[in-house]
Order: structure tokens, then sequence, then C-alpha cells
């Protein structure tokens, strides 16, 4: 209403001050943009740096000139087929992250959706039960974990990976359970004069309207599932490990055990960029999916 | 007769169905919530009371051995004497303390960055986020590329620019290589959570404020600053979360990955966390690490409690808020 009032004589006021103030705000552009270049370079360079030392010759460190002359590109052949099958352990990275990720968001769109629509007694209870796993350290539910895995002749299998799937995450819970709650409540009552139930509702018309909080379901838990280090080195013989751990330890020179650096290297970056491009095609949703079902509360 | 029925049978019936809707959306409820409440008993409430259990015993191998038995609080009355436990909960409070800080104060500035009105925007926030994607193992052997002594970047740009270009950083500086390390691969998803915080807003305040001569800073303080509380404390206590729980990293980054669970780990980065699961992984000792996990899991609630409740004085719900 005020912007209708005030538009009409708003507009060449503000032209006119525009003008006047350019020096300015070119400088204060000027700066921002330096900003953003300077953090951006930090950012990456990094991983760019990373990239270059994979180029260099097996044996090397990382001295020499910064980009490598010669560049070994055959560094990424024998980090994939030189010491050991990059394939074999990329399988089993794609077999964990997946039956750990798949279920963990069904699940969690199920639980939030529960937590958003339903009425049941004990839900509020139950939804600070649920944010509070979220501040439990991981050493004191793992170091029971681990045993009653080994004394369930779980150890060396991947169904912990499975269970862990299926019981959904609390993070990915709340983040369904905000944008769920800011559905249009007329959607459930054409459902229900429909005469659909909870179920039917939940399918046909949360699950398929819920593109955004899906993608950053998938990609926040399907990317942390894909690194993950510290379960499977703990729990998985060497024919089922990830390349999360394969990468860590599986390079070393055969005869003079020393980590081969570009090989190593290479193939980090190798397993890096399934996880990269995921995000890259999903980073739109991710982050409107951020920003729009605000995590803010 | 008929007519006088209808009502009461009416009258009687509508109770007992509203009863039973309730009765069928509390099982549907608990039947949608199935999945995640069966992994929280299994999963969280079990081990925690397990660990419990635990360090009450003299569990010292994974086996449930014969001379197995109750040893009542000797496994925390050695903790209070072990200064190894103390020096780990130090460092960890030291990072805590920390990265904290560096993540809120990177995250907010890269968000305001992005909400200046850039452009390519898209572009900018992409190459800010990606290190959060790399797994934490690339992450791990690209710091010690960059850390390294021997051409290291660190050293190079430190040599260009005329300063010492010899330190051994991932021996010599180990904790400042570490948060280094947290800072760069976790600031982008609290960015993220920042933009959406700014563009909560109004931007009439800002308006408002420009009207009333405010220059930038006084409105970063007196508008951005406050109305960003609630978001500010949503950050710190998942980052002393986050901060509190780092272990992986130390051991990803140690010199020699190949022998034990992070047997090679600098002391200055031997966490808590890490600490009890040496305990456990080195010396087979269940007890005494569960009694460790369970002394840092009450720490770490004391503080994060405290942080939630020292909000009353710091952050500032407006009262739309409240009515929601």
């Amino acid at each position: 209403m005020t912007q209708g009032a005030v538009g009409v004589d708003a507009v060449p006021t503000r032209r006119r001050r525009r003008k006047r103030v350019r020096p300015a705000r070119l400088a204060t552009q000027a700066i921002l943009y330096a900003f953003v270049l300077a953090f951006a370079a930090i950012f990456v360079a990094p991983i760019a740096w990373g990239f270059f030392n994979s180029l260099r010759e097996l044996h090397q460190g990382v001295s020499g000139p910064v980009i490598p002359r010669p560049a070994h590109w055959d560094n990424y052949r024998y980090a994939w087929s030189g010491l050991f099958s990059f394939s074999h352990y990329l399988w089993n990275t794609v077999v964990l992250t997946f039956i750990a990720t798949v279920p963990a968001v069904l699940t969690s769109a199920f639980a939030g959706y529960a937590f958003a629509r339903m009425r049941a007694r004990g839900r509020n209870t139950l939804f600070i039960l649920m944010l509070g796993t979220t501040f439990i350290p991981f050493s004191i539910v793992f170091i029971p974990l681990f045993w009653v895995v080994v004394n369930l002749g779980m150890y060396s299998t991947r169904w912990p990976w499975l269970i862990w799937g299926v019981s959904g995450s609390a993070f990915l819970i709340f983040l369904f359970r905000q944008f769920y709650a800011s559905f249009p409540v007329e959607l459930d009552d054409a459902a229900a004069i429909d005469g659909c139930g909870h179920l039917r509702t939940f399918l046909h018309i949360y699950l398929p309207n819920s593109a955004g909080p899906l993608a950053v379901a998938f990609v926040l838990l399907g990317t942390g599932w894909w690194g993950e280090y510290i379960y499977a080195a703990l729990l998985l013989p060497d024919r089922l490990l990830p390349l999360g751990v394969k990468v860590a330890t599986g390079y070393n020179d055969p005869t003079a055990q020393i980590v081969l650096i570009p090989a190593t290297l290479a193939g980090a970056l190798l397993f890096t960029l399934p996880a990269v491009l995921a995000f890259l095609v999903l980073q739109k949703q991710l982050t409107r999916g951020i920003v729009t079902t605000g995590l803010k509360g | 007769m008929g007519t006088a029925e209808t009502p009461l049978a009416a009258t009687a019936a509508r109770p007992r169905r509203r009863a039973s809707f309730r009765r069928r959306e509390t099982f549907a409820f608990y039947g949608f919530l199935s999945p995640w409440l069966l992994g929280f008993i299994a999963l969280t409430s079990v081990p925690l009371v397990l660990a419990f259990a635990m360090s009450l015993s003299n569990l010292t191998t994974v086996n449930l051995h014969t001379n197995l038995h109750y040893v009542g609080g000797q496994n925390y009355s050695r903790a209070y004497h072990d200064h190894e436990m103390w020096y780990s909960l130090q460092r960890t409070g030291i990072l805590m303390v920390t990265i904290v800080p560096l993540w809120i104060v990177t995250q907010l500035g890269l968000a305001m960055i992005l909400n200046a009105g850039i452009k390519f925007l898209g572009l900018w926030r992409t190459l800010f986020y990606i290190a959060v994607v790399v797994p934490v193992v690339a992450k791990a052997f690209i710091w010690k590329a960059v850390f390294a002594q021997d051409g290291g970047l660190v050293n190079r740009v430190l040599g260009a620019l005329g300063g010492n270009s010899n330190a051994d950083w991932l021996l010599d500086h180990p904790t400042a290589t570490l948060v280094m390390l947290l800072v760069w691969g976790g600031a982008g998803i609290g960015m993220l959570i920042f933009i959406a915080g700014l563009r909560g807003i109004p931007e009439e305040l800002y308006e408002v404020a420009r009207i009333d001569g405010a220059n930038a800073i006084r409105r970063f303080v007196s508008i951005t600053l406050p109305l960003l509380t609630p978001v500010i404390m949503f950050q710190l206590v998942w980052g002393l979360v986050l901060a509190a729980n780092v272990f992986v990293e130390p051991v990803l980054i140690s010199p020699g990955l190949q022998q034990g669970l992070g047997s090679t780990v600098p002391t200055q980065n031997v966490t808590v966390n890490l600490y009890a699961l040496q305990r456990i992984f080195g010396d087979g000792d269940f007890g005494y690490g569960a009694a460790i996990a369970w002394i840092f899991v009450l720490l770490l609630l004391i503080v994060t409690a405290l942080v939630f409740l020292s909000g009353r004085f710091w952050v500032f719900y407006s009262r739309e808020q409240y009515g929601k």
C-alpha cells in the first residue's frame, strides 16, 4: 500500500540520488568485488593446489614448479588401477551411500510430515527428544554400538549402514517438518474431502511437492555418507571398504612403504568428483531449499 | 419416540467417533514415526544406557569375558586422575572457543558479501560452498599438500612475502592447521543459513535508518546484528557441538595414518573424543573409554545449556515470532 502511494514520485528521486552518489558507490562496489575475489581464491586455492600436485611425478612430494611440467596425467590411471581396483571400492561406496541415504530421506520425510501435520499425544516431547539427539556426541553412541554390532555378528557387514539409513536423520526430520509446516493447509482439506487418509495425502500431495527439501536432504546426507570415514574404518574389512578409507591408506609404494602423494591426491580428487557433480546438479534446489525452508525455526 | 432418540444417539455417537478418530490419528502418527522411533531406541537410547553400564564395569575386550564385574566409580576416579584425559578435554575446549567464533564471523561475512547485490551470485556462492561437499579424506590430503614443509602452498606464499617459509605446520602448529582446515571446510552451510537470516530482515528497516542518517556500520550494529541474534544462537550451539565432536580430521592429517587409530596424532590434536576411542581401539579398554565419553557428554551438555540460557540476555525475538 505504502509502496504504491510513494511509488509515483519515488522513482525520479531515487534516480537522481543514484546519479549523485555514483563515485562512492563505485568505490564500495570495488571493495565488495575485491573481497569476493579474495575469499573465492582462499576457498578454491587449496583444491586447485591439490589438483596441480596430483600431476607431479609419482614419487615426488609437492615441491617443484607450481604447475608441474610435464603434467603426469597417467597418475590418474595409476590411481584407478595401479595399486588396487578403484572401481571395486567405488562400487562399495555407491552401495553404502545408497543404503544409508535413500531410506533415511524417506524415513525423515515421513517423520517430518508426522511432526508437522498429525496430532497425537507425545508429539512435542518426541520432537524435543529428536532435536536433542543432535547434541549427543559420536563417541558415546559409537562405543556401545561397536560392541553391539560385534556381538550381533554384524561386524564386517553392511547391515549397520542399512539400519542407520532406515532410522533417518534428526537434522533432515527437522528440515522436512519446517517445510511441511508451511505447506498450505487447503491441500489437506481437499485431500480429506476426496477421502484420502494421511498415507495417501502424504504420498500423493506432500511428497511429489517436496523437490526442494528432497534435494537438500539427498545432497547433505548423500555427500556426507559418500565421504564417510570413521564407521567404515572401524567396522568393515578391506573387501567392503568404501573409497573414503581406501584412498586414505591405499596409495603406498609397494616396495618403499612411503605414501605416493600425487597418486593419493589423484585418487582423492576422483573420489571427490561425484560428490561435487551431485552438488552442482542439485545446487539450485539446495541453496533455495535452505534459504526458503529457513532453518530459522 | 424415534425423534426424541435420534439427537441423543447422535450426541452419544459423536464423541465416540471423535475418540476413535483421535486414536486412529495417534496410531497413524506412530506408524509414520516408527522407523525413526525404532532407530532412536536402538541407536541412541539403548547405547546411552549401555555406555553408562560399561563405564561401571571392567569390560576390557569386545567379548563378555568371565571375570566381568561391576567396579563402581573406579573408571571415573581413574579419569579424574588422568592428566592426559584432562589435557584432551582442554584441547577440545580450545578447538571450540577458536573454531566457533571464526565460523560465525566467516559465515556472516560471506553471507553479507553475497547479500550486497553482487553480480554472478550463484558462481560465488558455489565457490564458497564447494569445500563442504569435498569428502573429509580428500580435504585432509589437500591440507597436507597445502601445509607441507617442503613446497607447500602456505610456505610458498609466506616465502614470496618474505616471511618464514620453513615451518613444519602439521607437526609444529598442529592446532592452527586443524582449525584452518575446519573453518575452510565447514563455513558453507552456515553461510547459507545466514543468507536466509539476512533475507528475513525487512528492507523497510534499512530504509528508515537511512532516512534517519544512519551509516553502514550503524545500520549493521543496530539492525542486522540484533535481528540476526536468533540465527547466531542457532549457529553458536550447532557450531559448539560440531567443534566438540572433532576427531576424524586430526587422525587424517596426522603423519602416519596407517598405524592404528591416530597413534601418531600430535598430542595437541588429540581431542577428548579421540582419546576415548584410542582407549578402546588401542587399549581395548571399553569401560574406561565409556566413562570418558560420559564425562565429556555431561560437560558438553552443561556448556550448551549455559549458552542457551545466556540467550535471555542477548537474543532478540521479535513479537511476531512470539506469536507463532
